[in-house]
Formats: structure tokens, sequence, C-alpha cells
């Protein structure tokens, strides 16, 4: 089946080559005066602008949006535990998430579980990869997701509600409201879902393989989002806040016998923006406050771990223009963190300043240079200096892209301060990153036919690596050197034949990822060399078929590549049916996910849910 | 001519067969030989369930990785600890796994599995059908009847109880989580007695004069190491020596008895008849992760484990009696544990 896959994805590539026909105009962004800083992030980048309708349909979360239609690869610990992403052999620490701009890594432990956002908040998703460090500051390495939760115009009442059940106890549910005239338009939302995932599985470690069920791995959890936007003449303020809590338990990995683990999470998301400006000049001032709690517990252990943290966050630009072809672009970054770290008694803070210049240039219609500036402090001491330089540049119907970017991280609270073993001494994380992007586009009345080919290096310095240290703890130092390089493929058709739609979208990547030197021929554990994941859908009137299906090669669970985890292949199909009623649209499902029946794990420890049913209808009114 | 042909033929084959000692075990592999094996036991990467178990024949000069897998079919879990053999049986301590794999001797196949632990360290046998196991979790003994395979009771103790030893009929429990050495009473199971010192009790091992070693492992709150000499009767100190900071451990005899090697980073050695603690490291870490000491009681050959990056493939590094370099040999990741049978 794998193999099937590639060769249909490798068929719409070249299929794509092929009938690419020369020389059209290839819409630049332009001067991007009236965007904020990250208006520019996909400048030079291969990014994907990602689908959430069918996810908020689902009531599924940015994990599953990602791992169906990018070639992020998602570490999972099971179906309630953690979902990491992993972006072109990186780290989950080594993405940059921005939700309306406020980068909401945890600052306690860099990363951010993306089972915990549930689609069904968010009005627009991104993934821009490789480096943007330049801009998103510390951790966006491997790639950004930017999540938006802003509006587009409206006029009246709106409102969704979706509902969606199935198997092992998934129940989830979320309705939104929203309203808009003139001068305002605003939102709010309520999401809730519950599942037991108590599956079986065959555990295929065991010899012979064993007959097994996951046990005490249910996940709760519930959110508030609201929004509004004030519309002035040269002015708009707007607002966003978010609440997402959540309670699962953590079931037992395979080699374990049992677990009285659980944990809660809970966030509160607040950002304040303000913009104002004219022809050829703009400000923009957002102002952000996070607030985040993670308890860990193992009543076994009698341990209970209590950790929080706050931070604050202040990112004023100034946009100019200074003629037809230059743009200039100023801007600060300050952002305050300060965490209650179990055990320790006593908070523990951070701070972080930067200054940020940009250039963009655009000689023609079909060419634009960015380049970008960057240099900041923080309680650590001065960060590396940051340029950025992208370029892009439109042949027809093709585009060539590229980008050059040194890159930071900072230490985490818990790799400062946390007891035992915490490191004050730590510097940040550095490297350099680069990246070249082609992509062509045709299109017809009745056709579309669009392509990406992107190759990229990366190259990670003093990594903040745990290892065994005095007193017995485990203690963070810069102590490793990592390496990343790999293509990725991307292919989309649409064709409109009478009354039947036909859609196809197909991704492929290659990663190596290394450790130590560029010539390791051993990949580094949990990246798989090889991702993949296609989508085909047929529409007829009120109908739709589709079909998903998504790879993941071999995976090692340490670096010297001798214990393998076994390559997986995950199908999905879905029916949906949409009716229609004055201004009232209504679609319901059915679906069927890992079709196969597979028995995979993504991480060692954890199988899987097996093909499983679920249902649900989605209401637009 | 053919008689002495077909005699010559026989001869050769009784000569063979005399030669072949090494028996076969029951998959047709060669067994391990009493005197020429070294059990390596690798911890593997924490929750990876990639600890695997390693043998090395000092004879042929050859390690097997993975030997537990390929017998079984499976790994022995998560965090291999520790190896006791036991009436002939092999006892692997898996900790994280919260079992104790039950082996055969002659190819570490399976023969029964003892369950229901909570993070399982040592396992020391304390009388007929009868093993104490410390647990880094448990706040107990875990009291193992080797008869059923099962856990019959427990003696509570509060905190991280580490390694064991027999000493005159009672059974010493170090414990890393406070500063006493616990004399537990195998016929009764119950604690007789608590030895006070400065700090954690990680490591024991006795003299030649029967006296009790006791390493103290320090910790990260500023304890420092310590290592004392324990009087064998009436456990009173005789000897205390500070160590620089760090995190010891692996206390392990030489042969004779008479004198020690331990880690704190680099590799340390001491002799009994020594008042002070060695200034200098008689075996730098340099690259290293020192994580295991083993000393061969044969020939009091020394034994390194490497774990490197914690993450890889680890190394055993062997020392002769007189500490030149011998060999090394690729084992599985984070090799911390040496069983000389």
């Amino acid at each position: 089946m794998r193999i099937a896959v590639t060769l249909f994805m490798l068929f719409l590539f070249r299929l794509g080559i092929s009938q690419a026909p020369p020389d059209t105009v290839y819409h630049l962004p332009g001067a991007v005066v009236k965007g904020d800083r990250f208006s520019l992030l996909p400048a030079g980048s291969l990014s994907d602008s990602l689908s959430l309708s069918r996810a908020k349909k689902y009531g599924l979360s940015l994990a599953g949006v990602l791992s169906e239609n990018t070639s992020v690869f998602l570490r999972e610990y099971g179906p309630a535990g953690l979902a990491l992403a992993s972006v072109r052999g990186t780290g989950a620490q080594q993405m940059a998430i921005l939700w309306n701009g406020l980068n909401i890594q945890s600052p306690m432990n860099g990363q951010k579980d993306l089972r915990l956002l549930p689609a069904f908040f968010f009005e627009d998703a991104e993934m821009v990869y490789g480096s943007s460090a330049g801009l998103a500051g510390s951790g966006a390495i491997g790639g950004t997701l930017r999540l938006s939760t802003a509006m587009a115009a409206l006029r009246g009442w709106k409102s969704d509600v979706t509902l969606a059940g199935g198997s092992f106890g998934m129940r989830a549910g979320g309705v939104s409201l929203s309203y808009g005239e003139a001068h305002y338009r605003g939102k709010i939302s309520l999401y809730a879902s519950r599942s037991r995932n108590d599956y079986p599985f065959l555990n295929t470690a065991r010899n012979p393989p064993l007959a097994d069920r996951l046990t005490h791995a249910r996940l709760q959890q519930q959110g508030l989002q609201y929004q509004s936007t004030i519309q002035g003449k040269k002015s708009a303020l707007d607002i966003h806040y978010m609440h997402l809590s959540s309670d699962r338990q953590l079931p037992p990995g395979i080699f374990e016998s049992a677990s009285q683990k659980s944990q809660q999470d809970a966030g509160n998301y607040v950002k304040l923006g303000w913009k104002r400006g004219g022809k050829d000049h703009y400000w923009h001032i957002n102002a952000g406050w996070i607030a985040e709690k993670i308890n860990y517990n193992d009543t076994s252990l009698n341990l209970y771990a209590r950790n929080r943290s706050r931070s604050l966050v202040f990112q004023p630009d100034y946009s100019l223009t200074l003629n037809a072809k230059w743009m200039m672009r100023a801007g600060f970054f300050l952002r305050y963190d300060r965490a209650q770290l179990d055990p320790l008694s006593e908070d523990v803070d951070r701070h972080e300043e930067a200054l940020l210049v940009s250039w963009v240039y655009t000689p023609d219609k079909k060419s634009m240079i960015h380049l970008n500036l960057r240099q900041g402090r923080s309680s650590q001491g001065i960060h590396p200096f940051i340029p950025t330089l992208a370029a892009s540049r439109a042949f027809g119907k093709w585009t060539l892209k590229g980008k050059v970017s040194r890159h930071y991280r900072e230490p985490t609270l818990n790799d400062l301060y946390w007891q035992p073993g915490g490191n004050p001494q730590l510097k940040p994380e550095r490297g350099w990153a680069a990246d070249l992007t082609l992509l062509f586009e045709c299109s017809s009345d009745r056709h579309l036919l669009s392509g990406t080919f992107s190759a990229y290096a990366n190259a990670m310095l003093d990594q903040i690596v745990w290892q065994p240290a005095d007193g017995g703890i485990w203690q963070p130092d810069n102590i490793a050197k990592s390496y990343a390089r790999g293509l990725e493929w991307q292919v989309q058709a649409a064709s409109l034949k009478g009354p039947v739609r036909f859609r196809a979208r197909a991704g492929l990547a290659f990663t190596r990822a290394l450790r130590d030197r560029w010539s390791n021929e051993l990949q580094m554990a949990f990246v798989p060399r090889w991702t993949g994941h296609a989508r085909i859908e047929a529409a007829y009137r009120h109908w739709t078929l589709s079909y998903s299906h998504r790879f993941s090669g071999v995976r090692y669970s340490d670096n010297s590549n001798s214990y393998p985890i076994e390559a997986f292949d995950l199908g999905e199909m879905e029916c949906a049916r949409t009716f229609e009623t004055g201004k009232t649209r209504m679609n319901a499902y059915a679906r069927l996910s890992n079709v196969w029946n597979e028995s995979y794990r993504v991480m060692p420890a954890y199988f899987m849910p097996p093909i499983a049913f679920y249902t649900g209808i989605y209401l637009h009114f | 001519m053919r008689n002495l042909t077909m005699i010559a033929l026989v001869a050769a084959l009784f000569a063979m067969a005399a030669n072949c000692k090494k028996p076969l075990d029951p998959s047709g592999r060669q067994a391990f030989i009493k005197g020429e094996t070294v059990f390596i036991l690798n911890e593997g990467a924490f929750q990876q369930g990639n600890g695997s178990v390693s043998v090395y024949n000092k004879t042929d000069q050859e390690v097997e990785n993975k030997l537990f897998q390929s017998i079984n079919g499976e790994n022995p879990g998560d965090v291999v600890q520790s190896m006791s053999i036991i009436d002939g049986q092999g006892y692997i301590v898996v900790n994280n796994s919260q079992k104790i794999e039950v082996t055969g001797l002659d190819s570490l196949l399976r023969m029964a599995q003892i369950s229901g632990f909570t993070s399982p360290r040592y396992i020391l046998k304390v009388g007929d059908k009868k093993a104490y196991v410390s647990e880094l979790f448990g706040d107990s003994i875990a009291i193992v009847d080797l008869s059923s395979h099962s856990i019959s009771g427990k003696i509570g103790i509060g905190g991280w109880t580490e390694e064991m030893m027999m000493h005159n009929g009672k059974v010493l429990v170090g414990n890393n989580s406070n500063a006493f050495i616990y004399v537990i009473d195998p016929l009764t199971d119950s604690i007789v007695d608590k030895i006070a010192l400065l700090n954690q009790a990680k490591s024991m091992a006795h003299d030649s004069d029967g006296d009790v070693w006791v390493l103290c492992s320090g910790s990260f709150t500023g304890d420092l190491p310590h290592v004392y000499e324990l009087d064998k009767n009436d456990f009173s100190i005789k000897k205390d020596f500070p160590l620089s900071g760090g995190y010891a451990g692996d206390l392990t005899a030489n042969a004779a008895g008479d004198a020690f090697y331990f880690l704190n980073t680099d590799v340390y050695k001491f002799s009994v008849n020594d008042n002070q603690a060695p200034a200098n490291a008689l075996i730098p870490a340099g690259s290293h992760s020192w994580y295991a000491i083993g000393v061969d009681p044969a020939n009091d050959e020394l034994y390194l484990g490497d774990a490197g990056d914690f993450s890889s493939n680890g190394a055993v590094y062997r020392f002769s009696s007189s500490l030149s370099p011998i060999d090394t040999m690729q084992v599985g990741i984070s090799p911390g544990y040496f069983l000389f049978y």
C-alpha cells in the first residue's frame, strides 16, 4: 500500500511538471505594509495553509490537522497522551506555535501538546517550514505553526454547531455564535470533548503477540474562545481570549504493568491588538498575557507536581513604505515569564528583549527580497545576532523561493531552574538553516494543478541535552550538535466534470536527521526518513466520498538505530451529505479511521487505536 | 589397514567429543559456561523499552547483544536494572517494567515472571526459597517466594531502598533517601536495627576481613559522598573517607577483597589499608560516561560500562588487573550492571 501511495504521489507530481504552461503573472505579496511582522513569515519558505473545515466537523484537535495535511511528524504518546510535533528532523521545542502572534509554547517545558488545541476554535492555520527565528523568535527552528482566531468580515448573526461521536466513548460538541456589522464583529465559541479510549490492540512487541486492551486512558477537555474587533476608519482594536482545560488519565505503556498517572492542563490566553495607519505607514501594537498550569499526579508514588507559569508579551511594529519598491519595518519584542516549578518554593522568572528591523524590496511584480535583522538579549545574556535573507522570483507559473536564516532557542525555565538539575548557566541553542522551494500552479475554469518541491538544510549547535551529573541527578548542558537535511514534495489537483468534482492532494517528505556530524549514517531517534500523506475526494451534488492515507517509515527509539519502531500505513474513509434549507446548511457524515485496522504505534510504548467508526453533524446558520 | 582406519576414525570422534566441553541449550545454541560468562545489563532509554542483556564469553572473547530478545522474541523491558543468580536461575530485575524475569542459565530462556513491584532495583536471596527485592518508590522491601515466583509480603521501609547484602545471617539494606542502613532479620522479616550514616547509602561490599564498606552517594542538595568502613560485629564506623563533590556509586571489591573501586564521574581505587580517600582518579572519564564497574573475581580484570549519550549503544572497556587496556566491545544502551558467572 505504501508503494502504491508513493507512486500515486509521484505520478501527480510528474503530471504537474508536464502541464505547467510558461510565462504568466504570479501574484507576489507585495509590500506587506498592512500586515504585522508575521505576515512576512512565508517569505522565502514553504508554507501550507491548512484547511480546518474537516477537523472542525469531526471535533478533532490540531494534532489531527497536522498529521493529515502536512509532512509534520507527530510523536503521539497514545490517544490521551502528548502529541508533539517534529518538523524537519527537529523536536517539539524547536517549533514555534503562534496564537494570534503570541508564541504559546510553554515557557516551562518549551512545548505545546497539540492534542489540547481544538480545531473548532481557529479560523486560520498555516504551517511555515524552516527557520523563522528572525520574526517569530526563540524556537522557530524547524517550523512555525501560525494560528489565528481573527474573523473575516461578517454582517449579521451566524452560528456553527458541531456534534460528533463514535468508538471508544468519543463525544465532542462545539457551538459558536458570531455577529458582525460595519464597525464591529465578534464571536464566542464553546467546545467540549470526552473519550474513554478503552480500545483493544494487538501487542506485537510480545512473543507471541498478545491481545490487550488499553486502560486508564480517559481524556476530557473543554474550552471557551472569544474574540471581537472594533474597526475604525484608520484604526482597529481587537481582543482575543481563549481558555482551555483538560483532565486525562495517562495510560500504562506496554512496558509497564499499570498506571495511576494523570495530568490536568489549563491555560488562559489573552491578546490585545491595536493597529492604525495610512497609505504608506502602519502601527501594530500587540500585547498578550498567558497563564498556564500543568498538574501531574502519580497516586501510586504519592507524587503530585504543580507547575504554573505567567507570561507577558509586548510587541509593537512600525511599518513604512519608503517608495514603490522599498518597505521598512522596525519592531520590539518584550517578554516576561514567571513560573512556579514544583517543588521550588519560590517563583523563577526570566525576561527577553529584542529589536527587529526588516526591509522588503520588490523591484517588480515578480520578485521580492526580504532582509530581517534581530538582536536580542535575555536574563541569560546577549543572544546571537539573527539575520534572515529571503527572496522569491516568479517565472510564469513557476516560482522560486529561498531563505537563509540564523536561529536560536532560549533555554526553558525547566532547563534553567528545575530542581534538581536546572542549570542557570545555559546558553541559547543556535544554528543556521537554508531553504529552497520551487512552486508551480496552473489552472483553468475547470481544472487546477499545483505543486511544490522543497529542499532544506539545518545545523543546530549548542543543543541542550539532559544527562547524568553530580549528585545523582540529570542536568542540562549545551553539549549536542545535530543536523537535518531533506526534501519535500507536495501536489494538489482539482477537476470539475459536470456535476462531479474531483480533488486530490499528496505530500511526501524525506528527512535525514543526524547527530554530531553531517556525514553521520545513523538517523536520530524518533525521526522517520520517509513520511507521506494523500487524499482523494469525489463529490456529486450534495454527496462527498473521500479517502485519506498517511504513512510513516521506520523510526528508531535510539540514536544507534538498533531498536526500530515499525512503519505504519493508515487509511481513513468518509462519506458526507450536505443539506441546505434557506440560510441553514447541515453536513452529516460517517467516517472510518484506520480502515485497514493496522496495529501500529508511533512511540514505542503505546499502541494506537484500531479501526474505529465516527459520525456527526455540522450546522451552519 | 581398514581396521586401523576405523580405529583412527573412532578415536578422532571420541577426541572431538571430549574436547567439546560446551553443551548446547534447548535451542541448539552454545550454553553459558560457568567461569567464562559475563552478563552485561543494558538499561536502555527510559520509557522506550529498549533495555537488553549482552553476554560476553571470556574464552572466545565474543559478545552477543540483545540475547534475551533473541531467545525469547521480545525485549526484557524498560530499564533493565540488575541481575542475580539464585538456585541456578537468572533473575533479571526490570525496573520500570515493575517485574523480574526468571530465566534459565543455559540460554536466558524465560522460565517465569514475577510482577507486582512498584519499581524494583535489586534481588537478594535471603533464605530457603525466599528473596528480598529493593524498591525505588515502593517504600518497602518486597518478599519474594522463590517457589511460586510471587510476592509474599512486604517490609515497610520509607524511601528508596537500594543495594542489599547478607551479613552474619542478617540482611543489610542501603537506603538512598535517608542516612540509614537497615538491618533485617530474614527469619522474621523484621527490621532489627538501623545504622546511622551521614547520607544516602547506595552501595556496599565486604572486605577480606568481613568488614562492611559502604559508599554513600552524596546528593544534589550538597551532601558530599562518603566511604565508610563498618565493623563487622557492631557496625561501628572504623573509617570515614569524605569524597570530593559528585555522585558516587558502584563500590566494587577486587577478588582478594583488599581494595575497592568506585565511580565518582571518574574511576577511583583505594586499598583497605588507606586512611583517606584517593586524591586522583584511576581512570578519568574524559569523553566517556562511566556508568558501571565490574571486577572479574577470577582474574581481577576491570570492566567499565560507558553509557555515551544514554540514547545510543554503549561500550564496555576491559582492563587487566594492572590496568592495561585489553579491549572494547559494543553493547546495548546504557550498560549499567555486570554479573560474572
